[in-house]
C-alpha cells in the first residue's frame, strides 16, 4: 500500500487529512444529537470519524510519507506518531464518554464535538512547523478543554476546578505569548526549523533567557510539571474522569511535544550548528525534572482521593519524561515518546477502573477500594497490574519504558556520559517511593475488608470493560515486546534529529 | 538437542499458572495435581537438558550453550531474550524443580483444610517456581531481572497468604499483610541498587548478554571504576534478594506466610537467587578485589550474627529463618573468600591461588544446593510439626518424638546435615567454606579479616549444631507439653513422603563432592581465557579425603559440632525430662562426666543464655534502632515533606497563580545561575 | 524614530500590572481581564519587534493572539457564570472546596 490512496483524495492537504476528518466530525456531532437526542449515534458516529482519521494516519505512517502544507504544518514520522498518540486517547475518551455517568447529557452534542476539536488541536501541535501553529493548537486544546471540565454533569466541583483551570490557563497562556513575542525579537523568527541557526548567531541574551523561562512556564503549565502542577490534582478531581484521562493523558503529552519541537530541536541544532553551550539549559530542566518526580511522588503519598494520587502520579511520570529534555539526545527522545505511549496505556487504564467504579457506584476515596477484589475481582486485577506498571514492575511496560528513559540518562551512543547519572538516580529512587502508594490501593483492594453492607459485586458499563481490557492487552504486550512502538519511537526521534 | 528446548522449564510452571487460575477450582485439589505435574515436567526437562549438556562437546568448550532472539533495540544495542545453559544453572534448575515439586506435593496435605483457596496457593507458587527457573535459564540480565521481579511480587502475595483472612484471627492476618509489604518493600529496596548497577553496566559494556558481559576482554577493556560501581550495585541486590546484613529484616517477618511458602522461599528459590547473581556474577567481581572482600565480610557477619538470634528464639519457623541466613552468610563468605583469592592470585599470575579460589567458588554453590535439601527438609517436618500441634511455639511441643517417628526422625537427619555432622551432606560443603577462609586469611593484604571471618566461621558452626539440636530436643525429646498431648499424630503420606525423600538427599548430597562431580561447579579461566564453570575434570574422593581429613581444623570443628550437639543435649533433654527409658543412660553418663548436673544450666545461663542474649539483644537493637531508625526516619522525612507540599496546595486559584508567577521567577534566578556559572552570558 | 526599549519597557510594565491584578484581585472576572492586559503586553512586542524588523509575521501572530483571547475570554465568562449558577459566588478565594 502506497500513500497514494491518501494524496488521491487530499492532495496538497494530506499532511493534515487526519485533522481534517476529526473537524469534519466536530461539526456534525451537535446536529447529530440535535435529530436524534441520544448518546448512541452520536457515539457511534464519532467512533466511525476516529477510526477513518486513525485508519489515514496509519496508512501515512506506515508508508513514510513526508510533505508540508503551507509552511505551518509539516508531517512526518514524528507527527505521525504523535497524532498517532493523540488518536488513541482521544478514541479511549470518547468511546468510554458514552456509558460514562458523569458526562453530561443535555449537552452531549456540544461535548463531542468539543472533544474532537481538542483532539485535532493536539493533532495540529503534533504536526505544527512554526511557533504561530504550534500557539494556536495549543489554545484550541485548552479553550476546548476550560469548557469540557466545566461540563460535568451536577457537580459544583467540576464548577469551580473549570474556574481555576481557567484562570492558570489564562496566565500560562499570557506567559506563553510573552515569551513567544521574546523569541521572535530575539531571532527574527517563528520558524522551527530556523530558531536554532538564528539563535546561534545571536548567542544567549536576557530577553532569550525571559522567553525560556516563560515559555517554559506557560508550556510547563500542560505538562503539569513543578512548580506549574498546582492546577492539575484539582482539575483532574473535579473534571468528569473521561476528561481527566484526556488531561493526564493527552493534553499532557501535547505540552512535552512542544517541549521537543521547540526546545529540544533550537537547542540542539544551536549546539551543532553555532556550537553554542547548551549545558546550562540542560540542567534547567534536569532540575524541573527532579522536582516534579520528587514532589509528585512524595504528595501522592498523603493522598486519600484516588484521582489526586493518580494526579500527583502523572505529575512524576511527566518528570521522568522530561529527563528526555535534560539529557537530548536522540535515543533519550525515543524512550521519551515510547513512555508517553506506555503512560497513555497505564495512567489511562487506571482513570478508566476509576471512571468505571464510579459509575458503578463507588466513591474517590481510597477506602471505599476496601475489598474490592472481592467485589469486581477482574477490575481489581486489571487496577493492580496498571499500578504495578506505573510503579515500573518487570515485564509489565511501564519497566520496559522506565528501563529505556532511566538508561538513556546514563547511557550514549558516544561512550562514557556521566553527566547525568544522578538524574538517573533520582528518578530510580523515585520510582521506588512511588512503589508505597501503589502498594497502598492494592492493599486496600486485596487486603483491606469492604466496609459494612458494601460488600455487593460490581456491574461495571460494557465500553469501560472494553477499554480497560485494551489497556491491559497494552500494558502486557508493550512490555514483553516494545519493538511494536518503539521502532517507530526511534523513527519518530531520528525524524526530529533530522531536521537537525 | 534438548538443550534447545529448556525455555519450556520456566515456560511449564507458567503455563500451570495460568490453567490453575483460571480453573482451579474445577480440578481435583484446587489445581494441586497440576502444579505437581507442571514441576515434575520441569524437572524432568531440567534432567534431560542437564545430563545432555554435561556429556555434550559445549561441556568443555566453551561451556555455555546459549541462543537468543532480539527481544528489542536500546539505542543501537539489541537486548535480547533467550536462554543461557551452563553447569550453575542446570544446578539450580534441578534443585529449584526437584525440591519445589516436592513441596508441592507436600502442601497437598499442608494446605489441605484450605478449601477453596488451594486455587490461588497453587497457582502462585506455580508462578513463583517460573520466577526461579527462568532466573537460571535467562541469558541476559535484563530477562533475569524479570524474573527476579516476578519472584519478589509471588513473595508478596504468598507471605501475605493468610492476609484475607488466617485461621488464628485478625491480629495474625495483619501481621501477615504487614510482613509481606515489608518483604517486597526490602527486597526493592535491593532491586533498585540491582537496576541501577545493570544500567552502570550497560553504559560501560553497551550490552548485557552473560556471554558480552562476562567476556575477559570485555571487562578488562572496561573502566575499572565503572565495574566497581556497578558490581557494588548489583551486589546491593544480592543483598536485599537473599536478606543479608544491614537488609536481613524482613525474612523472619515473612514466617508469617504459610510453612510451605517459607520451606519455598528458603530452599529452593527467592533467597537463593541472590546467591545465583553473585556466583553468576562472579566474573566481574572478581574484577575488584575490594568487592569480593566486601562480599566476604558481608557473608561473615551475617553468618555469625544471624546464628546468635537463632540461640534464644522459641519460636520453631524463626529458629530456621535465621539459620536461613546464617548459611547464606556461610555462601557468601565462600565466594566471596574464594573471589578474593582468585582475584589475588590474578594479579599475581599464581595459579595455585586461583584454584584455592575455585574451589571456594565449588564450596559456595555446593552449599547452595546442600542447603536447598536440608533447609527444605527442615522447614517441612517444622510444618509437619505445626501442622500437627497447632502451634509454632517450642515451649508447648516436646516428646513428638514418639508420636511423630518419621517427622522426628527426618529432622534429626536435616540438623545432622545442617549442624555439619561428619558424613552429611552439610559437612562436606561447609567444611570447604571453612577452609576457603581460612586460605584466604592466609594471603594478601587484607587476609587478617578472613582470619576473623574464618573465626566467627568457626564459632557459627558450633552455634549451628547447638541450636538446632536444641530445636529438635525441644520438639521431639521430653514429656510433651500443652500442645504437643492434644498433637494428632503422624501427618498424612502427602506430607511424610517428601520428607523421607529429601531425607536422603540431605544425607547423601554431600557425596557429590567425592564422585568427581565438583569438577562440574569450579570455575576458571578455559585455554582461551575465557571464565568458564565446569568443564574440568573432578579432583575426586582422595583429594578431598586427604584435603580435609589432613587438615587439623576440620577435626577442630567436627569436634566443635560433637560438643554442642552434646551441650544441646545436656540442655534440654535432661534439664526438664524426668529420668526416663529415653535419658537414663545418659544421665548415669552425665553424672560420670560432670560433677553435678545443676552447673550445667547455670552455665547455660551465664554463657548461653546471658551471652548470646546479650549479643543478640544487641544486634536487635542495632537492627531496631539504629537501621529501622534510620529507614523510619527516611520515611518520615519523606511524608513529613508530602504534607508540607500538600498543606500549599490550598484550593485558592490565587495561590496557583502565585506558584506559577513565582515559580517562573524562581526558575529565571536558576536558569541566569546557571548562564553564569558557564558562561553563557 | 522612537527606541524600542521604550515599547518593551511599556509591554513589561503592563505585564507586572496584568500580573499583580491576577493574584491580587478577588472576582474572577477581573482576574479574566487582567489576563487580557498580560495578553496585550505581548502584543505590543509583537507589533513592536515587527515594525522594527519589517517582517509581517509579528502582526499575523497580533492578529492571532487576539482571535485566541477574544475565544478564551469567551469560554472564561461562561465557566465563571456557570460556577455562579452552582456556588452564587464569582470570589476566587471562595472557590476552594478541592485542596490538599
Amino acid at each position: 500500500m502506497d500513500a497514494s490512496i491518501v494524496t488521491g483524495i487530499f492532495g496538497a492537504y494530506t499532511p493534515i487529512a487526519p485533522m481534517i476528518i476529526m473537524i469534519i466530525g466536530a461539526l456534525i456531532m451537535p446536529a447529530l444529537y440535535f435529530g436524534f437526542k441520544k448518546k448512541a449515534p452520536v457515539t457511534a458516529v464519532q467512533m466511525i470519524i476516529i477510526l477513518i482519521s486513525l485508519a489515514l494516519n496509519m496508512i501515512l505512517l506506515g508508508t513514510g510519507y513526508e510533505a508540508t502544507y503551507a509552511n505551518l504544518f509539516t508531517y512526518d514520522a514524528f507527527s505521525g506518531l504523535l497524532i498517532l498518540l493523540f488518536q488513541i486517547v482521544v478514541g479511549i475518551v470518547a468511546f468510554v464518554s458514552y456509558s460514562s455517568i458523569e458526562t453530561t447529557t443535555l449537552h452531549f452534542g456540544a461535548y463531542s464535538s468539543l472533544l474532537l476539536i481538542a483532539a485535532a488541536g493536539m493533532m495540529f501541535v503534533g504536526a505544527a512547523d512554526d511557533l504561530i501553529s504550534i500557539f494556536v493548537g495549543v489554545e484550541t486544546v485548552s479553550i476546548s478543554s476550560y469548557a469540557l471540565v466545566a461540563m460535568k454533569r451536577n457537580d459544583p466541583r467540576a464548577a469551580e476546578a473549570a474556574v481555576k483551570y481557567v484562570i492558570i490557563g489564562g496566565l500560562s497562556t499570557a506567559l506563553t505569548i510573552y515569551g513567544i513575542s521574546m523569541l521572535y525579537g530575539v531571532t527574527g523568527t517563528v520558524e522551527l526549523s530556523e530558531l536554532g541557526v538564528a539563535l546561534a548567531a545571536s548567542g544567549y541574551s536576557w530577553a532569550f533567557i525571559i522567553a525560556l523561562i516563560t515559555m517554559m512556564a506557560g508550556y510547563g503549565f500542560k505538562v503539569a510539571m513543578v512548580p506549574f502542577h498546582m492546577w492539575a490534582p484539582d482539575v483532574y478531581e473535579g473534571a468528569s474522569t473521561p476528561v481527566s484521562i484526556m488531561l493526564a493523558t493527552g493534553s499532557k503529552k501535547m505540552g512535552l511535544a512542544v517541549f521537543f519541537k521547540i526546545f529540544l530541536v533550537m537547542l540542539v541544532t544551536a549546539n551543532v550548528v553555532g556550537g553554542l553551550g547548551i549545558v546550562e539549559v540542560q540542567y534547567l530542566f534536569a532540575i524541573v525534572a527532579a522536582l516534579s518526580m520528587t514532589i509528585g511522588n512524595v504528595v501522592a503519598i498523603s493522598q486519600t482521593n484516588i484521582k489526586r494520587m493518580l494526579a500527583y502520579s502523572s505529575i512524576a511520570q511527566a518528570g521522568y519524561i522530561l529527563i528526555a529534555m535534560a539529557v537530548m539526545s536522540q535515543y533519550a527522545l525515543s524512550a521519551g515518546l515510547f513512555h508517553m505511549f506506555t503512560h497513555v496505556f497505564m495512567k489511562g487504564g487506571a482513570f478508566l477502573v476509576v471512571g468505571a467504579l464510579i459509575c458503578a457506584g463507588l466513591g474517590e476515596k481510597i477506602t471505599d477500594y476496601n475489598g474490592l477484589a472481592k467485589r469486581a475481582p477482574l477490575v481489581a486485577f486489571a487496577m493492580l497490574l496498571f499500578l504495578f506498571s506505573l510503579a515500573g514492575v518487570p515485564p509489565l511496560a511501564g519497566f520496559t519504558s522506565k528501563f529505556f528513559l532511566f538508561s538513556s540518562a546514563i547511557y550514549s551512543e558516544d561512550g562514557v556520559m556521566t553527566q547525568w547519572i544522578w538524574l538517573a538516580f533520582v528518578a530510580i529512587l523515585n520510582s521506588a517511593i512511588s512503589l508505597y502508594y501503589y502498594v497502598r490501593i492494592i492493599k486496600a483492594m486485596y487486603i483491606e475488608k469492604p466496609a459494612a453492607g458494601a460488600d455487593s459485586k460490581l456491574k461495571i458499563p460494557k465500553t469501560f470493560a472494553i477499554a480497560i481490557a485494551v489497556c491491559v492487552v497494552f500494558v502486557i504486550v508493550l512490555g514483553l515486546y516494545p519493538g511494536i512502538i518503539m521502532d517507530y519511537c526511534a523513527q519518530g526521534a531520528a525524524a526530529l534529529f533530522g531536521l537537525i | 538437542m534438548i538443550v534447545e528446548y529448556v525455555w519450556l522449564v520456566p515456560l511449564i510452571p507458567i503455563l500451570c499458572f495460568v490453567l490453575v487460575g483460571f480453573f482451579g477450582n474445577h480440578m481435583h485439589q484446587g489445581g494441586g495435581y497440576l502444579s505437581i505435574a507442571g514441576a515434575a515436567a520441569s524437572f524432568i526437562i531440567s534432567i534431560a537438558v542437564s545430563v545432555e549438556f554435561w556429556t555434550s562437546a559445549a561441556y568443555t568448550d566453551p561451556g555455555y550453550v546459549t541462543n537468543s532472539i532480539t527481544w528489542f533495540s536500546l539505542g543501537g544495542h539489541d537486548v535480547n531474550l533467550g536462554y543461557y545453559v551452563d553447569s550453575l544453572a542446570c544446578l539450580v534448575m534441578l534443585f529449584a524443580s526437584f525440591i519445589s515439586m516436592l513441596i508441592f506435593i507436600y502442601s497437598l496435605g499442608y494446605m489441605g483444610d484450605q478449601g477453596g483457596r488451594k486455587r490461588r496457593y497453587f497457582a502462585e507458587v506455580s508462578l513463583f517456581l517460573t520466577g526461579m527457573l527462568g532466573l537460571a535459564a535467562s541469558s541476559n540480565m535484563i530477562e533475569m531481572f524479570v524474573f527476579w521481579e516476578l519472584m519478589g511480587l509471588c513473595s508478596y502475595l504468598l507471605i501475605g497468604f493468610w492476609s484475607f483472612n488466617h485461621p488464628e484471627g485478625d491480629a495474625k492476618a495483619i501481621n501477615a499483610a504487614s510482613a509481606a509489604k515489608k518483604a517486597f518493600l526490602v527486597t526493592r529496596a535491593g532491586d533498585v541498587c540491582l537496576m541501577g548497577g545493570m544500567f552502570v553496566l550497560f553504559q560501560a559494556m553497551g550490552s548485557l548478554d552473560y556471554t558480552v558481559i562476562f567476556n575477559t576482554a570485555n571487562l578488562n577493556a572496561a573502566n575499572p571504576d565503572t565495574l566497581f560501581l556497578a558490581s557494588l550495585l548489583i551486589f546491593g541486590g544480592a543483598i536485599g534478594k537473599s536478606a543479608q546484613f544491614p537488609l536481613m529484616d524482613w525474612l523472619p517477618d515473612a514466617m508469617a506466610g504459610p510453612t510451605t511458602v517459607s520451606a519455598l522461599i528458603h530452599a529452593a528459590t527467592m533467597v537463593k537467587a541472590g546467591v545465583y547473581l553473585v556466583a553468576r556474577c562472579f566474573p566481574l567481581f572478581v574484577m575488584n578485589i575490594d568487592v569480593m572482600l566486601f562480599v566476604g565480610v558481608i557473608g561473615g557477619v551475617t553468618a555469625f550474627f544471624a546464628a546468635t538470634m537463632a540461640m534464644n528464639n522459641m519460636n520453631i519457623k524463626k529458629v530456621l529463618a535465621y539459620s536461613t541466613l546464617s548459611q547464606l552468610g556461610y555462601m557468601f563468605l565462600s565466594l566471596g573468600a574464594g573471589g578474593y583469592l582468585m582475584a589475588l592470585g590474578m594479579q599475581s599470575g599464581d595459579t595455585a591461588l586461583m584454584a584455592a579460589g575455585a574451589l571456594g567458588y565449588t564450596a559456595g554453590i555446593l552449599h547452595m544446593a546442600n542447603h536447598a535439601f536440608f533447609k527444605g527438609l527442615l522447614f517441612l517436618c517444622s510444618g509437619s510439626v505445626i501442622h500437627s500441634c497447632g502451634t509454632e511455639d517450642m515451649r508447648l511441643m516436646g516428646g513428638l518424638g514418639k508420636k511423630m517417628k518419621i517427622t522426628s526422625i527426618t529432622m534429626l537427619i536435616g540438623s545432622l546435615s545442617i549442624a555439619g555432622f561428619p558424613f552429611f551432606a552439610g559437612f562436606w560443603s561447609k567444611d570447604l567454606v571453612l577452609e576457603t577462609a581460612l586460605d584466604a586469611a592466609g594471603n594478601g593484604a587484607c587476609g587478617w579479616i578472613f582470619l576473623l571471618l574464618w573465626f566467627l566461621g568457626v564459632v557459627t558452626a558450633f552455634m549451628t549444631a547447638f541450636y538446632m539440636f536444641r530445636l529438635w530436643y525441644m520438639t521431639f525429646a521430653g514429656e510433651p507439653r500443652e500442645n504437643a498431648q492434644k498433637s494428632h499424630g503422624e501427618s498424612p503420606h502427602s506430607m511424610t513422603i517428601p520428607l523421607c525423600v529429601l531425607s536422603c538427599f540431605a544425607f547423601a548430597f554431600g557425596f557429590v563432592l567425592l564422585f568427581g562431580f565438583d569438577g562440574l561447579f569450579t570455575i576458571g579461566l578455559n585455554a582461551d581465557g575465557l571464565w568458564q564453570v565446569g568443564g574440568v575434570a573432578g579432583a575426586g574422593a582422595v583429594h578431598y579425603f586427604l584435603e580435609l581429613f589432613t587438615n587439623p581444623y576440620t577435626y577442630l570443628t567436627i569436634i566443635l559440632v560433637l560438643g554442642a550437639i552434646f551441650l544441646a543435649y545436656l540442655m534440654y533433654c535432661k534439664k526438664t525430662v524426668d529420668p526416663g527409658k529415653f535419658n537414663k543412660h545418659g544421665q548415669a553418663w552425665l553424672y560420670k562426666a560432670c560433677a553435678s548436673r545443676w552447673w550445667l544450666p547455670e552455665i547455660y545461663n551465664q554463657v548461653s543464655w546471658k551471652l548470646g542474649y546479650g549479643v543478640a539483644k544487641c544486634v536487635d537493637f542495632f537492627d531496631r534502632q539504629v537501621i529501622d531508625g534510620t529507614v523510619n526516619g527516611l520515611s518520615n522525612a519523606v511524608i513529613g515533606g508530602g504534607e508540607l507540599a500538600r498543606k500549599a496546595q490550598d484550593g485558592n486559584a490565587h495561590t496557583y497563580a502565585g506558584v506559577v508567577i513565582g515559580g517562573a521567577v524562581a526558575l529565571f534566578a536558576v536558569a541566569l545561575i546557571l548562564f553564569v556559572v558557564y558562561g553563557g552570558i | 524614530m522612537i527606541p524600542i526599549e521604550y515599547f518593551l519597557t511599556f509591554g513589561a510594565i503592563l505585564f507586572a500590572i496584568g500580573a499583580y491584578g491576577v493574584l491580587t484581585k478577588p472576582n474572577a472576572i477581573v482576574v479574566l481581564m487582567c489576563i487580557e492586559l498580560m495578553l496585550n503586553a505581548a502584543n505590543i512586542n509583537f507589533v513592536a519587534f515587527a515594525a522594527y524588523t519589517s517582517d509581517p509575521i509579528g502582526q499575523v501572530m497580533v492578529l492571532m493572539t487576539i482571535s485566541v483571547a477574544a475565544a478564551e475570554v469567551a469560554v472564561g465568562i461562561a465557566v465563571v457564570l456557570n460556577s455562579y449558577k452552582m456556588k452564587k459566588t464569582t470570589d476566587v478565594n471562595g472557590l476552594t472546596s478541592m485542596r490538599w
